[in-house]
């Protein structure tokens, strides 16, 4: 990103040409609301067609079925009717034409329009130009912290976002003039100052979303660097209880008032705003509704105003850094905030899911309990620290019971007791079971209830009651999953069986006992495709670094030291979108990555978690080294992006594969296979082909890593 | 303005001397209207138009109508506002360079402008039209149309003679970068999974645009 555009000084103009150029930059930004909801609605769109074809992502399916509608195929019409982007072969209906007579399925299609018409072709590039600095330096300084950028950002968006606080606060507020001379000075020094302050990308939810302290605690941060600032910060601090109201009522509809802003009367004298003396010609300004703005202002500006003169003050928003990753909200989602409620709202997939997932595809790939065994193995290498699990043979059953509590809304299950469940532990004929209990479909850590462990037995007796605390109308609709687990204390735990009950058909007034045998994980008989819940995306970049000294080496190395030493950056930029996952809307998120076939761990990497922020950017580099540009024709790069759960296992939040997409590789002594698409392909192929040069993408993220066995 | 739907939301930028004619370039494009007072723009502004593109495939024939909505950025060519003005040129999709007939300095300056537009621009070779405005003075004519193509050309970007006081040119100039865009964005989309553009940008390599005899080709 050019300087020009973080750091516009605007010190030079004068307040009646600085209002002329906020003006436009509000319509700018009215615009650009319209847009972004148009993109947003965009996007779901695809999601929706996303949906209805089945044959996303994963590949293997009978090629005699269209794969977007699954209607058979027609065997003279199989060898033609292959995707030339996703390569999934389609009937007829589910093509669209094009003048030239090719063709693209319907998904491929909707997809590269939305490119077209969400402008995503312009940003991607635009990304790519501004984020380069030359080659290698990229790693170091993506290693430091950046300021986040956006790929979607324009210049005008960053400066009336730096300066909407300004303004609203200078804006308004009937007060004495010359109330503060403090205040006075410094106005003149916030409107000529930066441009480039990103802080209020969320000052308009903010104020809702996100707890009053981190306002105050940033102006603390800026406060630090000098003494002055700090007696002033103090001057202030009585206003904060008035100041804490404000924002508890204040909204959206309160920050867009504040930026209706009378310009300002053509009389005005032009004149050089770091003069002081002019600003004691200046009109009062027009009423603004809310106060604490106007305090925030005093805030800010003290402290500016004492640190720099204001030419300089464009350079030091430090405060930033602070007040970003209290974001709570996706900057994207913002205009439509309906949207987001529903994606809170959407099932949220934890470890457990994931490996269902898997066990799923497994089981409908017909296979035998005993190689959906062994095939965990790969999954277990890979999320080992995420709660992975033995399985063996269900055996016995379970005694439970529903009921509805009226006074208190909540849904109780009973947990009796469970029979003849199957040893963990054949030989050693060991288990500590315990039971667990989901109200689907949310599958989150909200909606995990345990009992607690028996120990050492295959017949345990619990009466434990788990409770849930939802209105009896939202029960039809759901369904209560009881699974239940060995506990290993120093192992992983062992799935022992489980039971889903629906509770629309379930008496929930008289509690009767019931004795249910368990069942392994029910296989569903389509796979849901990975892709068909909207995770977010990933911005990633890669590149293979070419060894410094190709050739010659030949004596050195054992075979092919020509291309020893090739290097595979990947840069991850930043996640959007991410589901929240902690209470308060928000995800402590980091990204892990592993590059496939692999020696045991080597190819591990992992970004420092980005705390309370649903689009963080992570601007780390992964660097494998020794890598031929051969050999990643045959390899699979994983990165999967987690929520940090400090005592608890890692919530799975969302991952890509890239790769070639075509045959197998080698997981864990599985072969799996490289099922990347779309973009997962392309950046991968593109990173090979043009060596020593950043290839830069925006990839959805999947909604499980599930994998399919290679034949 | 920004309401009801429209398929695309175009941005061009106008941008050239101080004087040559931008701001009125736009008010003939938007409003079909002129006003010869001179209004100098203080540092930026931008129009808005909802025009429908109809795309013409190689082989001729028209395809649907898609409506496009243009914001058309306005800046300054003042030169105190240039640190403002350039930082709007990333967000442009397509630009129009702009100078005066009658005023061979701002002809000359052309060359600062293209050089500009290398550095600030989204992409190191953007779609640009030239565009030698007041071609209804004729008297007071200081550009020859020969040279001015000769410039174009080196550039490789189309060039056109206009008059923001009569509209000559002027809606033909926005509709040939409209398709000029348009098109970019169907390489850069079609196929995508072919490597594109994205790839050689390490930052701009050859600062000079007359070393890169293959502008106006898309990088796409």
């Amino acid at each position: 990103m050019p300087e020009a555009a973080d750091m516009i000084n605007l010190g030079f103009l004068s307040d009646s040409e600085r209002e002329m150029i906020l003006e436009v930059l509000r319509r700018d930004e009215g615009l650009r609301q319209a847009e972004e909801q148009r993109v947003r609605k965009l996007k779901t769109e695809l999601l929706d067609v996303k949906r209805k074809g089945a044959k996303r992502g994963s590949g293997r399916y009978s090629q005699q079925c269209c794969g977007r509608c699954l209607e058979p195929l027609s065997r003279l019409t199989i060898f033609s009717s292959q995707c030339k982007m996703c390569n999934h072969h389609v009937c007829r209906n589910c093509r669209t034409v094009f003048p030239n007579g090719s063709w693209l399925c319907s998904v491929c299609d909707k997809e590269s329009d939305l490119k077209k018409m969400t402008g995503d072709w312009f940003y991607d590039q635009r990304v790519n130009r501004f984020s380069t600095t030359p080659g290698y330096d990229l790693v170091s300084v993506s290693l430091k912290k950046r300021p986040p950028l956006k790929k979607r950002q324009t210049a005008g968006e960053v400066l009336l976002k730096s300066n909407e606080t300004k303004a609203d606060s200078q804006t308004p507020v009937p007060r004495p003039r010359l109330k503060n001379p403090a205040e006075k000075n410094s106005h003149s020094s916030e409107i000529s100052g930066s441009l480039a302050s990103r802080e209020s990308f969320d000052s308009k939810e903010d104020v809702c979303s996100r707890p009053v302290h981190s306002d105050t605690e940033s102006a603390e941060n800026g406060s630090i660097g000098s003494n002055k600032t700090q007696t002033e910060s103090q001057h202030v601090s009585p206003e904060q209880p008035r100041r804490k109201a404000g924002s508890a009522e204040s909204s959206p509809s309160g920050s867009s008032v504040s930026s209706l802003t009378v310009p300002v009367k053509a009389e005005i004298v032009v004149t050089d705003s770091d003069n002081p003396e002019t600003k004691d010609t200046k009109e009062v300004k027009p009423v603004n509704p809310s106060p604490e703005l106007d305090i925030d202002r005093i805030f800010k500006k003290s402290v500016r105003r004492a640190q720099r003169p204001p030419e300089y003050i464009s350079t030091m928003d430090l405060r930033d850094g602070h007040e970003k990753p209290e974001a709570s909200m996706g900057y994207r989602s913002r205009s439509v905030p309906g949207l987001d409620v529903q994606e809170d709202e959407e099932e949220e997939e934890d470890i457990d899911s994931l490996v269902s997932f898997h066990k799923r595809s497994m089981a409908s790939s017909s296979s035998s309990l005993h190689t959906s065994k062994s095939t965990l193995g790969s999954l277990r290498s890979i999320y080992s620290e995420a709660g992975d699990y033995d399985s063996v043979d269900v055996s016995g059953d379970l005694v439970f019971s529903t009921s509805y509590d009226e006074p208190t809304h909540s849904l109780r299950v009973l947990i009796k007791e469970c029979h003849g469940l199957a040893y963990a532990d054949a030989s050693r004929q060991l288990s500590n079971p315990y039971v667990k209990c989901y109200l689907l479909p949310d599958k989150s850590r909200q909606s995990k209830r345990k009992t607690s462990i028996k120990r050492n037995t295959i017949n345990p007796v619990y009466n434990e009651t788990l409770k849930y605390s939802v209105s009896r109308s939202q029960l039809y609709t759901r369904s209560v999953l009881i699974s239940v687990w060995h506990h290993g204390r120093l192992s992983r735990n062992t799935f022992l069986g489980e039971v889903e009950i629906a509770l629309d058909c379930r008496d929930l007034d008289s509690p009767y006992e019931e004795r249910v045998a368990l069942m392994a994980k029910t296989a569903s008989s389509v796979p849901a495709s990975v892709f068909a819940q909207y995770k977010g995306e990933l911005v990633i970049s890669l590149k293979y670094v070419t060894p410094k000294k190709p050739i010659t080496e030949k004596f050195k190395g054992k075979k092919t030291a020509a291309e020893e030493g090739g290097q595979l950056h990947v840069l991850v930029k930043e996640a959007r979108s991410l589901t929240a996952m902690k209470t308060g809307g928000t995800s402590d998120s980091f990204v892990k990555g592993y590059l496939f076939p692999t020696k045991a761990k080597t190819s591990k990497r992992k970004t420092p978690v980005v705390k309370k922020n649903l689009n963080p950017h992570y601007d780390h580099t992964f660097v494998y080294k020794d890598v031929a540009l051969e050999q990643l024709k045959a390899m699979c790069l994983e990165l999967t992006v987690w929520d940090r759960e400090a005592l608890l296992s890692n919530e799975f939040l969302g991952g890509v594969r890239l790769s070639s997409g075509k045959g197998t590789v080698k997981i864990a002594k599985e072969e799996v296979e490289m099922d990347s698409v779309g973009e997962e392909v392309s950046l991968w192929e593109k990173m090979m082909l043009y060596p020593d040069s950043w290839a830069e993408g925006t990839l959805p993220l999947r909604s499980t890593m599930g994998k399919t066995e290679g034949k | 303005m920004s309401d009801g739907e429209y398929d695309y939301l175009i941005k061009f930028l106008a941008l050239g001397d101080s004087g040559v004619g931008k701001t009125s370039f736009l008010y003939q494009y938007t409003d079909g209207k002129f006003n010869s007072k001179f209004i100098t723009t203080v540092g930026i502004d931008f129009r808005e138009k909802r025009v429908v593109y109809k795309s013409t495939g190689p082989d001729g024939a028209s395809g649907k109508g898609q409506k496009i909505h243009l914001q058309l950025w306005d800046t300054a060519g003042q030169e105190r506002f240039r640190s403002l003005t350039t930082a709007f040129f990333r967000d442009a999709m397509g630009f129009l360079l702009l100078f005066d007939l009658t005023n061979e300095q701002s002809f000359l300056n052309v060359r600062n402008w293209m050089s500009q537009l290398q550095i600030h621009a989204y992409c190191e070779n953007p779609d640009i039209i030239l565009c030698g405005n007041k071609c209804d003075l004729t008297d007071q004519r200081a550009v020859s149309e020969a040279e001015a193509r000769e410039l174009a050309e080196k550039y490789g970007v189309p060039y056109f003679e206009t008059s923001a006081a009569d509209g000559q040119n002027v809606s033909q100039v926005v509709d040939v970068l409209l398709d000029l865009i348009m098109k970019r964005m169907e390489r850069c989309v079609d196929k995508s999974w072919i490597p594109d553009g994205t790839v050689r940008v390490n930052g701009p390599t050859s600062p000079d645009l007359s070393e890169n005899p293959d502008r106006g080709k898309c990088a796409c």
